[in-house]
């Protein structure tokens, strides 16, 4: 019977060989709310947080019915436990708050740190994680706060990067945070709470073509090179081993003036000339020993590679292969996959749109239909504006998506199936109502900022909105090569920017309308507004507040804030930037004009040097200067220009706390 | 139905190759050693003239019988079956390696009683799906040249690409899924020759259940737990004997896939070795 032996033996090595290496990785049900959304565990009740009117709103999609729940100031995302308890992030009171089901007030609220967004709970269900966009007591660093959902009681925070935003739990028992402005993860072991890595190389990755092996830039002409930001989301796999990351991708090379009149200057130029200088993507992230971008070299023009049909990640550009306008897709806020794991859809707020597509697969057979070319199956128009949450049913029968700025969820279901199905609205819930707290014309305006799809604005070909590269009405930390020469995006929000004319870096337009028409017509596309729609546009950007900042408070009336303000003062920097917004409103050569190099300053800077920024906010807006070359306050400070101001009469310590002045400004 | 018709008169090709097969060359008995006695008067003989022989006569074997017995012994039968109906029979055993597409097929058999065999195996498609397995044969005919019999196979078949990065895979090539009960009707076939061919026909049913179902299309909702398959399929080959214990096989068949997702029809083919060594 020894040869009955050995065949058992080989047999159980077989088996044993097929169980451990030949798995594949199980997916069974994955994250299926996400942003402003949420819904109970039996799909009964659908909650969606009102950032105007500070409520939960808790929703019966059979009945239509909704009751409101006062949350904190600016409620951003809504996450859902096992037990149907409610925890709502509150970006505008630094807390959370916590809502039992059924209860009809919060039953606690959590303080966290500032401006705090994404959240995420634990496989186990014990731990609810929250991203802030600050510390409490730095404006450059934000926290990942792990909570203790039985006690509510935090357990520790760790500080994540620059303006942290989405947290997915992953696989190995750590979580990956998004960093909104610079596209990167952050990986974070949550049994220590401490940082493991601070990147993943997403950018080396997008760029491999143009990059050595050092990360040094070595293009040639012709070659683009494109930066993530805007990563607002982590949708992440059940199994936890990989994490989608809707991003928009930023030029980083030179912009040429044409195709003027023919969609605007930012039309052309994307990656391979797939969408405009500014294009939305997908990142995946497989997150196996460490996390791995799978990401195409954007530099390469991967759809016109042959290896595109055997990657198993989606595209990395969110493009439909529809031309019609109503597919282009701008603004990806929000994300969730199917319960089974096989369906990403990417909701986008500037496009007004809901994107359909494999996770696992570019083009193939046997998900019943085929299409080349994208990753994209099938896009689903969205009446509402301000979109920023969708949910989808455990029978993937119904998708939810809810529009902030018109506080409405709409409810979409499949008629059909495979290439046949068409998706419809079948039902649309007003949930809240226009706060007083905004005129009608912000109202207006706001939809007009965030409007990728209005051809006033921006042309079909372009699909680009304000928001596009000023996110959130603030900015995107991306320094554009625009004809003129190297030019950040600066904030708008909170810089009383009507009062701050001539507008522009170089200051070139005298008025609002002028530089609006400027970059409406000329840049976007658009056919341009009229006075009317232009002053409701004016009036949005103008309401916009200043973002918050832990150090404007803890500094007021300190010893600290007394020697910043003195420092200020002794190195004239007053001198320019003065006045409620900080700026004297007109050009200065500070010694920043960059006058070699492969896009040099050029035009009316060279005479008159660059229009004095305002410095309201300064602290959250790094990098500086007018070509981000300072990454730093304390750069700046420290080994600033001569012209600059007069830092050079300024100690160590008069530094050291003018730099504290500065960030709590 | 040209491929079907091939096959078909393969198997009709080798049956009556397997009949008509003369039986291996008979080994002579022992030449006997000694010489018939002379009479002591004989007659004169007439004057014959012989022709030449055209060839030389052979000389008598000189070797005793017991020594001829050992080297050239006689021929034993081969029996040993992995793919036919003929049973290994109590206590006798049966490995078998085939290479074939799309499946790669080892296992091996024990009789447990003198018409039914247990047995293991494992089939894997270029070990992108890999199957441990169990046999089970139960004979019903018997006889020298006939056998006819059932067989029953299953396991759980492990993949390693989820279902729907696949295209053109193993689970469209195979028609498998997550467990397979695969029981089939088998026919045998020798003539009564020592090293005559073993043919055999089987027809099959292949019971499938996908425990990795998909959401096929955007908003189509989720599909079944399980979802269960049908399929089916004849092959036909044989097992050609090189010796009492080892035998040369090959096969080819057709299967019939039940589902839209797999391929319709998949022939099915290969070759290998049978042995009890």
């Amino acid at each position: 019977m020894n040869w009955f032996k050995r065949s058992m033996v080989v047999g159980a090595v077989a088996a044993a060989m097929a169980f451990s290496g030949c798995t594949p990785a199980g997916n069974s049900a994955a994250a299926r709310a996400s942003g402003s959304l949420a819904l109970s565990n039996d799909d009964s009740t659908v909650y969606a947080v009102d950032t105007d009117n500070g409520v939960l709103a808790v929703i019966n999609p059979k009945t239509k019915e909704a009751r409101a729940v006062k949350v904190g100031e600016q409620p951003a995302r809504v996450i859902v436990d096992a037990n149907d308890t409610v925890f709502v992030s509150n970006r505008g009171s630094r807390s959370v708050s916590v809502i039992r089901a059924g209860d009809t007030v919060e039953s606690a609220r959590i303080p966290v740190g500032v401006e705090p967004t994404g959240m995420a709970i634990t496989p186990d269900g014990k731990t609810l994680l929250v991203v802030s966009a600050t510390s409490l007591d730095r404006v450059d660093l934000g926290t990942l706060t792990a909570i203790d959902i039985g006690t509510l009681e935090k357990k520790w925070d760790v500080e994540v990067g620059e303006e942290p935003r989405a947290v997915a739990v992953v696989a190995g028992n750590r979580a990956l945070v998004s960093l909104y402005k610079q596209g990167e993860l952050v990986e974070v072991d949550l049994a220590s709470g401490k940082t493991i890595s601070a990147k993943t190389g997403i950018y080396e990755a997008a760029n491999a073509t143009r990059l050595d092996s050092a990360g040094n830039n070595v293009g040639t002409v012709g070659i683009s090179s494109f930066r993530p930001r805007a990563m607002n989301d982590l949708i992440v796999t059940d199994d936890g081993k990989r994490v989608f990351a809707p991003v928009v991708w930023a030029r980083e090379d030179a912009i040429g003036r044409s195709p003027s009149r023919f969609g605007g200057y930012y039309a052309a130029g994307g990656p391979c000339n797939i969408g405009a200088v500014a294009t939305a993507g997908i990142v995946t992230v497989d997150t196996g020993g460490s996390p791995q971008p799978q990401v195409d070299d954007l530099t390469s023009c991967f759809t016109t590679g042959t290896n595109s049909s055997s990657k198993n990640f989606p595209s990395s550009t969110l493009a439909s292969a529809s031309a019609g306008a109503d597919a282009a897709i701008q603004g990806p806020t929000a994300g969730v996959l199917d319960p089974s794991g096989e369906w990403l859809m990417v909701l986008s707020r500037e496009s007004k749109n809901l994107s359909f597509m494999p996770a696992w697969k570019r083009s193939g057979t046997n998900i019943d239909f085929e299409t080349t070319g994208t990753s994209i199956r099938t896009v689903q128009k969205i009446e509402g504006a301000g979109a920023d949450g969708i949910a989808v049913s455990a029978d993937f029968l119904r998708a939810y998506v809810y529009s902030q700025f018109d506080h409405k969820l709409e409810i979409f279901e499949s008629k059909g199936t495979g290439a046949n199905a068409v998706i419809v609205p079948i039902d649309t819930i007003v949930v809240a109502q226009d706060v007083a707290g905004m005129t009608p014309a912000q109202i207006e305006g706001r939809k007009l900022f965030f409007d990728a799809k209005d051809t006033r604005m921006s042309s079909t070909q372009t699909t680009v909105a304000c928001s596009t590269c000023h996110l959130e009405g603030r900015e995107d930390g991306h320094v554009w090569n625009f004809p003129d020469g190297a030019r950040q995006t600066p904030s708008l929000a909170g810089r009383k920017l009507l009062s701050t004319a001539p507008f522009h870096w170089s200051g070139e337009f005298g008025s609002i309308d002028e530089f609006n028409a400027h970059t409406i017509i000329e840049r976007m596309g658009g056919s341009g507004l009229d006075n009317s729609a232009a002053a409701k546009l004016d009036a949005f950007i103008d309401t916009m507040p200043l973002p918050e900042n832990p150090l404007r408070v803890a500094m007021a009336n300190t010893d600290l804030e007394a020697r910043g303000q003195a420092a200020f003062q002794k190195a004239e920097c007053g001198t320019c930037h003065s006045g409620d917004a900080l700026t004297n409103n007109t050009n200065a050569d500070v010694g920043t004009l960059r006058t070699l190099g492969a896009n040099p300053d050029n035009g009316v800077v060279e005479r008159l040097g660059f229009n004095v920024p305002s410095l309201l906010g300064i602290g959250r807006t790094a990098p500086y200067l007018h070509d981000g070359s300072s990454l730093t306050l304390d750069a700046r400070v420290t080994s600033g220009d001569s012209l600059h101001g007069k830092a050079a009469v300024l100690n160590a310590q008069e530094k050291v706390d003018l730099v504290a002045y500065l960030k709590s400004l | 139905m040209k491929l079907v018709t091939l096959f078909a008169s393969l198997g009709v090709l080798l049956s009556g190759a397997a009949f008509a097969q003369a039986p291996e060359e008979e080994w002579a008995p022992p030449p006997v050693s000694s010489q018939p006695s002379l009479p002591t008067v004989a007659p004169e003989p007439e004057p014959v003239v012989q022709p030449e022989p055209a060839w030389a006569p052979q000389a008598p074997l000189q070797a005793r019988p017991e020594v001829l017995a050992r080297v050239r012994p006689a021929q034993q039968r081969n029996e040993v079956s992995t793919f036919g109906a003929t049973p290994l029979g109590s206590g006798n055993r049966g490995q078998s390696v085939l290479l074939g597409f799309p499946l790669v097929d080892v296992r091996a058999l024990f009789g447990v009683g003198e018409r039914v065999d247990l047995g293991i195996g494992f089939d894997t498609y270029f070990f992108m799906m890999n199957q441990p397995k169990a046999v089970v044969r139960v004979n019903f005919v018997r006889t020298p040249a006939v056998s006819l019999g059932a067989q029953l196979e299953g396991g759980y078949a492990f993949f390693t690409q989820r279902a729907t990065l696949e295209s053109r895979g193993s689970r469209w090539l195979s028609g498998r899924r997550n467990v397979n009960i695969n029981p089939s009707l088998v026919l045998s076939i020798q003539g009564p020759s020592p090293r005559a061919p073993r043919v055999f026909f089987s027809a099959h049913y292949l019971l499938t259940l996908d425990f990795e179902g998909y959401a096929s299309s955007p908003l189509g909702g989720l599909p079944p737990a399980v979802i269960v398959g049908h399929n089916g399929g004849v092959m036909g080959g044989a097992e050609l004997p090189l010796s009492s214990r080892t035998a040369f096989v090959f096969r080819f068949g057709l299967d019939v896939h039940g589902r839209d997702v797999d391929s319709i029809v998949m022939p099915t083919g290969g070759v290998g070795l049978v042995t009890s060594l």
